[in-house]
């Protein structure tokens, strides 16, 4: 027989036993239902916990510290920043170096009346745009040789509004933009604010404009306490772009990124300026130079944070097992985030356990069914084997009847699933308009409490399409299993005792 | 003249607990090419086992049966399903009609077996319900339509896929004489018309008479086996 053919003569046979086929169907609709709904507020919690975890911090991303490491344990130094580039699925891997080891200030803006405290920050040239970060303006290189006493440097977009204006008062509510105190020097938040979309509200509304005019690093390299005179060694910083950290890295956002090369040469260039070691042997900054200095012995080579940046946020759990093996502590999200995880996990399963008990009833019911219909189509199966209808032609007719079941409770089912997703994420405003208060808490349902809070368009169902698909195929499979067996009865029934059934 | 149908030493018993019934003891059985041969016999006398043994739809329990040359005694079930397809037509004494569908759809169903496709299994069909005077009800459900109209849907169907033979099952039981008369008519010219071996099964002597071989059944046995090559000629 033809495929058509025995597609019009399933969907003819499910049409003359409408009631029956639509109470079998609605079983299905049930069950469908039940367990896409179940698997869409999983995976709105999972979508949830991931949004609020990348308000966080960057789950690709894996902060190594060497601190508190065990004896033997190499140091973290640009060598190990090459091992952990060279490991698969690392896509970067990048000291964020704040040399603390001297000091200087930034000045620019007309006769340099503009003073600037933003923090340096050295990174591997090559690992800055990988890391993750946004660029406004401008290019990623600072790698590039400007000329002697130049540095090319990618300014945070915070850092603009570091600068102070030297002219007034410090104490005065007009010498900084967004000044962190008031006159009476208590905190006040008056933080550049962004909006929903992490772009940073007024940003040009700083006292220059950092990116065009001249910026000059004023390296402080003496002090003379009688005379009151500072020594300064100046360098010409040559903005090459700003880029965005987003709200949660402040270091980037607020600082003035160079490539490591060239917080090393200023650090020299201290070091020769007044002939001290003092500026890398500190606390925690690097040696450049291990036979200078005066012979610290607890000296701790390398840097403090080496930062590795994944490819995928899947690949992150191995990455970090290597890292942790090699001795080194980390920190990163993906710990957090696949602990809440597997909560979440827990709950779908059991509630997906009771939904699939539900399909499984309606398996059953389509089971029931197509052997009730066999029995009373017995007759008829006979004639067509009589006239020679191939065995496996009625068997096809059957499963195709019993999927056909299956599929369209399945595409009912899915339809009435994106409804009651629909309802279930407006249930608030819903809740709302009948004057009934309260919150629908589904986090701490799940059992990470107090999630809605942080999350407050947080949605409480979400169906991809992967799931609907899932759901059509699995529904119309559970039909066509379901028929497996009524259909090889079918089969069985003998021409000649279906034809002699008077 | 070849031979259509050769049985040989066809034996069929039944177990009723724990008693043999014999159904057929032993028959030995050819029917011509292009014959039509009725089978007559009391009410159990073997006559229906024999044309369902004939018809591949039971298994003989000793012996063979080949039609056109083809041993059908030893085909399994799919073989024979698509031997039935091309060689063998069924009508039947309760017509079989499929409810849900039209007197065509229902007279193609062989062609839609074998897979010929909706337009042209619909023409061959409406074509043969033509010759049985039944176009103006080709849209028709079995159960806006008489007897006689079903039974002879029921003939248009058995003869749409021109098969070698065909088996008709007191096919003319349920239907008043005069219906009778026409049913007959119009299946006997159309055997004649394209050369089919018929073998039909009856218990109304009468009937009997417009075989070419009559075959006479008792207690599983042939009793009777006359050739009456003149019966139509003398008829006519």
């Amino acid at each position: 027989m033809k495929p058509v053919d025995l597609f019009s003569f399933s969907i003819d046979n499910l049409r003359r036993r409408k009631s029956r086929t639509v109470l079998t169907v609605i079983g299905v609709v049930v069950g469908v239902c039940a367990i896409v709904v179940m698997i869409s507020l999983g995976i709105a919690v999972n979508r949830a916990t991931d949004a609020m975890l990348q308000n966080w911090g960057d789950l690709t991303k894996i902060e190594v510290v060497r601190y508190g490491a065990q004896q033997g344990t190499p140091d973290l130094d640009d060598k190990m920043v090459g091992i952990f580039q060279k490991t698969p699925h690392v896509i970067a891997s990048t000291p964020m170096y704040q040399p603390n080891g001297f000091w200087g200030q930034l000045v620019g803006g007309r006769g340099n009346r503009y003073v600037g405290s933003a923090q340096l920050v050295g990174m591997e040239p090559t690992a800055i745009e990988p890391m993750g970060y946004k660029l406004l303006t401008g290019n990623w290189d600072v790698d590039t040789y400007l000329g002697k006493g130049k540095i090319p440097v990618l300014i945070g977009e915070q850092a603009p509004f570091s600068f102070m204006d030297s002219k007034k008062s410090a104490s005065s509510p007009d010498a900084m933009k967004y000044p962190a105190y008031d006159e009476n020097y208590t905190s006040i938040s008056n933080l550049p604010r962004y909006d929903a979309n992490g772009a940073l509200l007024n940003p040009e509304d700083f006292f220059f404009d950092v990116m065009t005019s001249k910026l000059t690093y004023r390296m402080q390299i003496g002090y003379d306490a009688e005379t009151d005179v500072t020594t300064y060694k100046d360098y010409e910083f040559v903005p090459v772009g700003m880029i965005s950290g987003g709200m949660n890295d402040y270091m980037i956002s607020n600082g003035v990124i160079m490539s490591i090369k060239n917080v090393k040469l200023l650090e020299s260039d201290y070091r020769k300026a007044t002939g001290s070691a003092s500026g890398s042997a500190g606390s925690g900054g690097i040696v450049m130079d291990s036979g200078g200095g005066r012979g610290n012995t607890t000296t701790v080579k390398g840097y403090d944070t080496v930062y590795v940046k994944v490819d995928d946020v899947k690949n992150v759990a191995d990455i970090e097992k290597s890292i942790k093996e090699a001795g080194y502590q980390i920190y990163s999200m993906s710990e957090t985030r696949k602990q809440m995880q597997g909560q979440v996990a827990q709950t779908q399963m059991m509630l997906g356990g009771l939904a699939a008990v539900s399909l499984f009833v309606a398996a059953l019911n389509i089971m029931n069914t197509m052997t009730m219909a066999i029995t009373e189509r017995t007759r008829e199966i006979g004639v067509m084997k009589v006239l020679g209808c191939r065995l496996r032609d009625i068997r096809r007719m059957f499963l195709i009847e019993s999927g056909c079941i299956g599929f369209i409770g399945g595409a009912v089912g899915c339809v009435a699933s994106v409804l009651l997703s629909l309802l279930l994420n407006h249930l608030p405003n819903i809740l709302g308009a009948l004057g009934i208060k309260g919150d629908v808490d589904l986090a701490s349902f799940f059992g990470l409490g107090g999630m809605a809070s942080q999350m407050p368009d947080m949605k409480l169902s979400i169906i991809p399409p992967w799931l609907i698909i899932l759901a059509l195929a699995f529904a119309t499979g559970v039909g066509l299993v379901s028929g497996i067996s009524p259909s090889n009865r079918a089969v069985r029934i003998s021409s000649l005792e279906a034809i002699r059934h008077e | 003249m070849s031979t259509m149908i050769r049985t040989e030493g066809l034996k069929k018993i039944y177990r009723v607990g724990k008693e043999k019934v014999v159904a057929l003891a032993g028959v030995d059985l050819e029917i011509e090419q292009g014959e039509v041969c009725c089978i007559v016999g009391q009410s159990g006398s073997g006559k229906s086992t024999l044309l369902n043994m004939l018809a591949g739809l039971e298994k003989p329990t000793r012996g063979t049966i080949a039609i056109a040359g083809k041993k059908i005694s030893s085909m399994d079930e799919e073989r024979l399903a698509v031997f039935r397809q091309e060689n063998l037509g069924f009508v039947f004494q309760s017509y079989n009609l499929l409810p849900q569908l039209t007197a065509a759809e229902n007279a193609a169903l062989p062609l839609m077996f074998s897979g010929m496709g909706k337009e042209q299994r619909l023409k061959r069909a409406l074509r043969e319900l033509k010759q049985m005077g039944l176009a103006e009800r080709a849209g028709h459900r079995p159960s806006e339509m008489s007897g006689g109209q079903q039974q002879r849907v029921g003939i248009a169907r058995a003869f749409v896929a021109r098969p070698k033979v065909i088996f008709a099952d007191e096919p003319t039981g349920n239907l008043d004489t005069q219906t009778t008369q026409h049913v007959l008519r119009a299946m006997l010219d159309r055997v004649a018309k394209y050369g089919i071996t018929l073998v039909m099964v009856t218990h109304e002597p009468n009937l009997a008479e417009c075989g070419d071989r009559v075959v006479t059944l008792s207690d599983g046995k042939i009793i009777g086996n006359v050739l009456r090559k003149n019966a139509e000629e003398e008829a006519l």
